[in-house]
């Protein structure tokens, strides 16, 4: 007999397995071990978050005088045109039903005198509208299907507001059985009036995708050691998910430090119960390809 | 979406858990080990299900996690059974006749996989490709190399 043929033969073996009862009982055990410890993890993420926060508080006036050096300066070198500002609260959008819940505030930057608003605060409020109006549409059809949202809540927040710079944080949580965290950030040179992209920081040709990349992936390593915490980085069973590197445009703000931050959406870089991964950048690691 | 993925991937999970049995115990080869890799398996899938971004790709992920628990499991077991038989005198009776199912055990844990999937789950090559996430040439020549072990074993 040929191998194709015992093959053929052994196929046959194979799918005559019988399947013993136990069996989807145990599939069932499993899926439910997982689920207990993913709630227990999420559990402790809340926990982690909130200690952090108190150390945090009390490293800042330590550290508010050091404000980063070279990004500071970075902002001094553009012109002052500054005429942004205030943001409103241009729309708000409430809906009850049922056990689903909407609250949706949509931020507006106004420009103080009557003069015309910048490109950028045009760029900048067109997109939020844009942003938030899609997050609505698709709760509002959900709702129409008795879908799987339990709410939607969309808050902001100007994170910095100096002569230089503008930052306007959105965060939108959507709660189906869980919620799921997407921030987006905004930033306008208040000097050009021009929206800041990340790589609006660093030098022409600067390769800060690769230097920013590295640092991160060097500092996920780093936590991983920790066993709570996971980053999609190195895993054997899915390597092409992998974090390969940050986008040209990745979302950053500035710290109370003065450091650039670089931030992820939850999922982006990580499993759900990291919450949305921030990295802070330390000086040295850029200060060489900042503008 | 996190919370659709886990749907998704415990519906796969329930609905075809014959087919993970089956390759389970095809590495196996005990009912006891291949519920423990089936159960590891399902454990493992729904705690990294966020990981997946496309629903489509859940079939091949769950293919590869089976396979991976298996190989891992046996690996341990292969280093338990070496220590306890070296206290053993060794006299065991090497000339036992291979049939096909003794060769397809003698391959490498790679190669026995692009077998088993491809002659018993009659999965595409692109398929195995996804979960043992090499590329379709590498999986061919895998194969190809693979039989040709198969046949010489056998002519032996």
């Amino acid at each position: 007999m040929n191998l194709k043929d015992e093959l053929k033969e052994m196929k046959q073996e194979y799918d005559n397995i019988e399947i013993p009862e136990a069996c989807l009982n145990r599939i069932q055990q499993g899926i439910d071990m997982a689920k207990m410890e993913k709630k227990r993890a999420s559990k402790k993420k809340a926990v982690r978050n909130w200690a952090v926060s108190v150390v945090a508080a009390s490293v800042v006036f330590i550290v508010l005088p050091n404000t980063n050096q070279s990004v500071a300066q970075a902002m001094e070198k553009i012109p002052v045109i500054g005429n942004i500002v205030k943001v409103v609260t241009f729309n708000r959008y409430e809906v009850k039903q049922g056990t689903m819940e909407a609250d949706v505030k949509v931020p507006q930057i106004e420009t103080n005198k009557n003069k015309e608003a910048s490109e950028g605060v045009k760029k900048v409020n067109k997109d939020i509208k844009a942003y938030t109006d899609k997050l609505i549409a698709s709760f509002n059809e959900d709702m129409e299907k008795n879908g799987e949202h339990e709410a939607l809540d969309v808050s902001y927040d100007v994170i910095t507001d100096n002569d230089k710079l503008f930052s306007l944080k959105i965060t939108a949580v959507e709660t189906m059985a869980s919620a799921v965290e997407t921030v987006r950030y905004y930033h306008l040179d208040k000097e050009t009036g021009k929206v800041l992209e990340l790589k609006d920081l660093f030098k022409e040709n600067a390769d800060y995708v690769s230097i920013i990349t590295d640092y991160i992936k060097k500092e996920m390593r780093k936590q991983m050691k920790d066993e709570e915490k996971t980053y999609f980085l190195d895993s054997e069973d899915m390597p092409e998910y992998d974090f390969q590197k940050i986008k040209k445009n990745q979302n950053f703000y500035f710290n109370k430090s003065g450091n650039l931050v670089i931030a992820f959406d939850e999922y982006e870089v990580a499993p759900g119960y990291m919450g949305c991964p921030e990295f802070e950048i330390p000086n040295q690691v850029i200060e060489n390809i900042l503008k | 979406m996190k919370r659709k993925m886990e749907e998704a991937v415990q519906k796969k999970l329930i609905e075809h858990y014959d087919k993970y049995y089956r390759l389970a115990y095809s590495y196996a080869h005990n009912e006891a080990d291949a519920l423990d890799i089936v159960q590891e398996s399902a454990y493992k899938a729904i705690l990294k299900s966020d990981s997946i971004k496309k629903e489509e790709y859940i079939d091949t992920w769950i293919y590869r996690i089976v396979i991976n628990t298996a190989v891992d499991l046996l690996r341990s077991r292969q280093k338990e059974s070496l220590e306890v038989y070296e206290e053993d005198t060794g006299v065991y009776d090497k000339y036992e006749e291979y049939d096909l199912k003794q060769a397809i055990e003698r391959l490498d844990p790679e190669d026995k996989s692009v077998v088993v999937l491809k002659y018993f789950e009659e999965l595409k090559l692109d398929e195995i490709a996804a979960i043992t996430n090499e590329n379709v040439n590498t999986v061919k020549s895998r194969l190809y190399r693979a039989l040709k072990k198969l046949r010489v074993q056998l002519e032996v």
